[in-house]
């Protein structure tokens, strides 16, 4: 991978990876949502 | 908007001990390479979905069976499908935000630059993956791109091939969408507030929190498909306890929010372009924000308009019919406005605002033909006809498709250095306009006549509409290699271009120099 990403200071590096961390949680759990619900309706 | 442009001084054209060559694009990690990337991505599929799209024509030009097999033909209209929505049109949006998103609220690259060059790298494996479908046993998914159950349980292994890939595409759009939501919320330069931040920037945002959420619908309801297939479960199986309705239900609550996941970046395009060529700022700003928003929070709660004929409680049909309805009143509110800037602007017609005028008119008659659909009694008698066709393709191709030309044209100053020819950036418009009614507005008269759709034969009478309708496909087809001409020819040379080429444009991104220098913004401007 290209070494050089642009420089980004902590305080946003960190920012950024919190809201993306809520972000990706929202999609699995939209996922995971849908398998226990359909998963566990006795099929 | 005023800014301090920290950006162009701080703007430099030297890449930092990059790879050369293919490496160079293997593993960038900035924003433009990635856009560009994304754009000529999409471009490609575009033409491997429109090649499909003209086998489907090709047959349907005379009665009769003449170039492909039924089985071959359903195979075209599926992939036809998916590889537009999810190859074509998507990735080209992408590809907008990637390059001006950035460069329209003065960040200087995407939040997670390398996650950023692994959502563009997933795609080509998915598009080979439903590309090469057709030549295994069986051939390739052939239930349209709704990829409705029990059919889909009972396919061959190409249908696993496009699960697997809509999985791969799934990840990489919400992979892409977490950062694009990431840099809009974190990455704004000084002083831009959301209610600062061009149009485009907020459709962008909006989208990319409906990807978010219906993406893994979708994949919870491929994953589905694939248990009922290989492991014994019978979710959609009437035979095992379970309801192929079931996947109707899941798959456009996904499937609504997707048309919009297409039409509200196309929404962003043209509200950058409109004002541009009016020399007029935005009419409505903010009510263009609500609109979108109210768009947005709709499209989740009116799928079942896609499957009145299921067999649904009258309560809700007339819920789901009212709640679709509703639509049309943020839409009209985006409509008026763009007509509102336009009025009594200083108009001039270069070819990204002849699109953007282009889109303006014929996905209004799609919403219109939405409208008409959306009444459960008509419906009714037009489910599965052309004039569903028609429909959906005044809003995918005259808007999503009218609107990312409008953006290519506009930004390609800014792209490559050069402007592009104006001579055949009017002959693409002109012929694609006319083209693409010669090919979609015929439609409507072979569905009020009840020809079925995804068939590839059919009775006498709709011979003579099927006749232009495919003509206009294939003019449509040729013409679109006149924007390949083009874009390659302004990439080469041409008139250069300023930093500034449309003189009613706003925006951070006309700040930097033509073409944008490879790293811009190292240092944020200030918006005062």
């Amino acid at each position: 991978m290209n070494s050089r990403v642009t420089v980004m200071d902590d305080d946003l590096r960190r920012r950024n990876v919190r809201t993306a961390l809520w972000l990706a949680a929202a999609a699995v759990s939209v996922f995971v949502m849908f398998l226990l619900r359909y998963g566990m309706s006795g099929q | 908007m005023a800014a301090i442009p920290g950006g162009a001084d701080h703007a430099h054209d030297h890449a930092h001990d990059q790879p050369s060559g293919i490496m160079r694009w293997v593993t960038t990690t900035n924003h433009k390479d990635i856009g560009s990337m994304y754009l000529w991505f999409s471009f490609a599929m575009f033409i491997v979905g429109g090649i499909m799209a003209l086998v489907i024509r090709a047959e349907l030009f005379e009665p009769g069976l003449q170039v492909v097999d039924p089985d071959r033909f359903n195979q075209m209209t599926t992939l036809h499908g998916l590889i537009m929505v999810f190859g074509a049109i998507m990735p080209a949006f992408v590809g907008f935000a990637n390059w001006m998103i950035p460069l329209m609220i003065g960040a200087s690259d995407m939040a997670f630059a390398r996650m950023n060059n692994w959502s563009f790298w997933l795609l080509p494996p998915a598009a080979i993956l439903l590309s090469t479908s057709l030549l295994v046993p069986g051939g390739a998914a052939a239930s349209g791109w709704t990829l409705y159950p029990p059919l889909t349980v009972q396919m061959g292994m190409g249908m696993d091939m496009a699960i697997f890939a809509v999985h791969i595409l799934g990840i990489s759009s919400i992979m892409g969408s977490i950062n694009i939501v990431t840099t809009i919320l974190n990455m704004r330069a000084p002083g831009m507030t959301l209610m600062k931040m061009p149009l485009f920037c907020w459709t962008w945002l909006i989208t990319a929190y409906l990807v978010i959420a219906v993406m893994p619908v979708l994949a919870g309801a491929v994953t589905m498909i694939l248990t009922d297939r290989h492991f014994g479960t019978s979710f959609f199986n009437a035979a095992g306890g379970g309801d192929p309705v079931l996947y109707q239900h899941i798959f456009w609550f996904f499937g609504h929010p997707e048309v919009y996941i297409i039409a509200i970046p196309a929404f962003g395009v043209v509200s950058q372009v409109i004002p541009a060529f009016s020399r007029k700022p935005l009419f409505g700003y903010a009510s263009m924000v609500y609109a979108t928003s109210s768009i947005a929070i709709l499209s989740f709660i009116v799928w079942a308009h896609h499957m009145y004929t299921v067999g649904m409680p009258v309560a809700g049909q007339l819920y789901f019919m009212f709640a679709t309805m509703l639509i049309a009143i943020p839409t009209g509110v985006k409509v008026f406005n763009w007509v509102a800037t336009m009025w009594r602007g200083s108009l001039t017609f270069e070819t990204p605002m002849l699109f953007s005028i282009g889109f303006l008119f014929l996905f209004t008659l799609g919403g219109f033909s939405g409208l008409v659909l959306s009444m459960t009694a008509v419906d009714v008698q037009l489910h599965d006809t052309y004039y569903v066709v028609a429909h959906f393709h005044y809003v995918m191709v005259a808007g999503a498709l009218f609107s990312a030309y409008a953006g290519a044209y506009y930004w390609l100053p800014k792209w490559t250095g050069h402007m592009y020819d104006e001579k055949l950036g009017k002959l693409h418009f002109w012929l694609s306009i006319v083209f693409f009614n010669m090919t979609f507005f015929v439609q409507h008269f072979l569905g009020l006549a009840g020809m079925p759709r995804r068939i590839p034969d059919y009775a006498l009478q709709f011979a003579e509409f099927n006749k232009i309708s495919s003509i206009g496909a294939f003019g449509f087809g040729i013409s679109q290699l006149v924007f390949l001409v083009v874009a390659l020819k302004c990439i080469r040379g041409g008139a250069k271009a300023s930093a500034k080429p449309w003189d009613g444009a706003e925006g951070l991104e006309w700040t930097v120099p033509s073409p944008a220098p490879h790293h811009t913004f190292e240092t944020p401007p200030v918006i005062k």
